[in-house]
């Protein structure tokens, strides 16, 4: 027990030599005899040395012919492999492509471009390719979205305008009458008086062609304060089936004097 | 005795074919494929000795070629299990039977030609693992090994020799005190031939979860446990 007292601690290398062979350890041909042994009396020996124990372990599992579940496929490679090889290996020649001890290991990019792996490195370049040149262009080829209910207002599926026939803009004087023109299918007409921010003050509507310009309208159109008016085509369900363009009115200058 | 008959009957069935270029082809192919049978019947360590005696170069060839492609599946097996890659395993077989058939003339047949093959096969596969395991990350990294620091040491003694014998006894006696028998095989390999967890599982077929790992893991700490019992007694001796 005195050793254990010693503090010196042994380090790995001499663990290792610690477990190498020694003097008393068993012959190859003794290994060989138990290895062919079935009897379950253990070699005195065995049972002391760690290093002979792991050397028949090692013996029995080299001559044991049960491949493990997973190897039968491989072993077969494997073996017609040095069946094409067999004059290389009658020659003494070493095979080329496994890296001997000490030569430098290839890095990432070496195994990638190893005769094995080059073909799958260009094929999952060029699906990456692929997919990032697919990706721009689904990108930029796509349309920005239409949504017909942009705004506040209702939503209006037009396919034709209402045509207004009054003159708007700049005017001497405010039109009497508004006017435009019929639009198939509509069955009333809803005229829209707005501020120039297009907050509406007026509405009303009628089954004619036109309306007389109301008083409120009249009224409020002054020098600088333009207004805004629109008509719009309605179905029998009071449907928007027509819009015409926002019309400005606004008086001359002139008016004044 | 069959396979003389055997040559004699292949010998006339060809000779009743008649045209005589055929007929020589025919008898050469006879008498290779009653070659062959009778290799088959032989051992391995029969054909080493019968392929130096012979004088024929032919069945020389015959008689190695027989021999090699004998040991191509166990030694296949074998590297499989120092590296699942099999292109590796392929050309560590290759390296092996390499040696084997250059050391050929070392055979004396003090033991079987496959124990023979095993010391080769065995030494090249941990060199070529130790040499992987210097390149790539240190397996030592795969389980913590501080409890080596815990088996004293005597090197306080003054032979280096009985240094060594005396660390072995110790070491030996650890071992077969705390240890079950696979843990010390495992224990064995890892830390005395520096091979990988993955190859000792696979070379024991070891086939609960973790492997060899949970052998080691396992080892390290009764042995841990043993020092620390040892230094407890120790201390308590002293007092």
């Amino acid at each position: 027990m005195s050793e254990v007292t010693n503090t010196n601690k042994i380090d790995r290398t001499k663990l290792r030599s610690a477990l190498q062979a020694g003097p008393d350890c068993l012959s190859l041909v003794e290994l060989e005899r138990l290895a062919g042994e079935t009897s379950e009396v253990k070699h005195p020996h065995l049972s002391q040395c760690a290093r002979c124990e792991s050397e028949l372990a090692m013996l029995r599992a080299f001559q044991s012919n049960d491949p493990l579940p997973d190897e039968g496929a491989a072993v077969a490679w494997i073996t017609s492999s040095l069946e094409r090889r067999l004059d290389e290996i009658k020659s003494g020649k070493k095979s080329g492509m496994r890296h001997t001890a000490g030569s430098p290991k290839a890095g990432w990019l070496g195994h990638l471009l190893s005769p094995s792996n080059f073909r799958w490195a260009m094929l999952a370049s060029s699906a990456v390719a692929v997919a990032v040149v697919g990706f721009l262009w689904l990108r930029t080829s796509q349309e920005p979205e239409l949504r017909a209910d942009a705004g506040s207002g209702p939503a209006i599926y037009r396919s034709i305008e209402v045509e207004v026939l009054t003159q708007t803009g700049t005017l001497d004087r405010m039109p009497q009458t508004l006017k435009w023109k019929p639009v198939a299918g509509a069955s009333r007409y809803k005229v829209t008086f707005m501020e120039i921010d297009k907050v509406p003050f007026s509405e009303m509507t009628t089954n004619d062609f036109s309306v007389t310009t109301p008083g409120s309208a009249i009224d409020k159109l002054k020098v600088g304060k333009p207004l805004l008016w629109q008509v719009a085509a309605l179905d029998a369900q009071d449907r928007v089936i027509a819009s015409s363009q926002m019309e400005r009115i606004s008086l001359r200058q002139a008016e004044l004097h | 005795m069959i396979l003389d008959m055997l040559n004699v009957e292949l010998g006339s069935f060809h000779m009743g074919i008649g045209a005589a270029d055929g007929t020589e082809r025919r008898a050469k192919i006879g008498r290779d494929m009653s070659r062959e049978l009778e290799l088959s019947g032989c051992s391995d360590e029969d054909l080493v000795f019968r392929s130096r005696d012979s004088a024929d170069s032919i069945e020389r060839e015959l008689m190695i070629n027989e021999l090699l492609r004998r040991q191509f599946a166990i030694v296949a097996r074998w590297c499989l299990r120092f590296t699942s890659d099999r292109e590796t395993a392929a050309d560590l077989s290759q390296e092996i039977l390499t040696k084997a058939y250059l050391s050929l003339n070392n055979f004396q047949g003090g033991s079987k030609f496959s124990t023979w093959l095993f010391t080769i096969a065995r030494n090249h596969c941990l060199n070529a693992a130790r040499a992987e395991t210097r390149q790539a990350i240190g397996l030592r990294a795969e389980v913590d090994d501080d409890f080596i620091g815990e088996i004293p040491d005597t090197s306080a003694a003054p032979d280096a020799r009985l240094e060594q014998e005396s660390n072995a006894a110790l070491v030996a006696q650890m071992l077969s005190e705390t240890l079950d028998e696979t843990e010390r095989i495992v224990f064995t390999l890892h830390y005395g031939d520096d091979m990988p967890l993955d190859a000792i599982s696979r070379v024991l077929g070891l086939d609960n979860r973790s492997g060899a790992k949970a052998y080691i893991v396992s080892a390290r700490r009764k042995l841990a446990r043993l020092v620390q019992r040892k230094r407890a007694g120790a201390e308590g001796g002293v007092r």
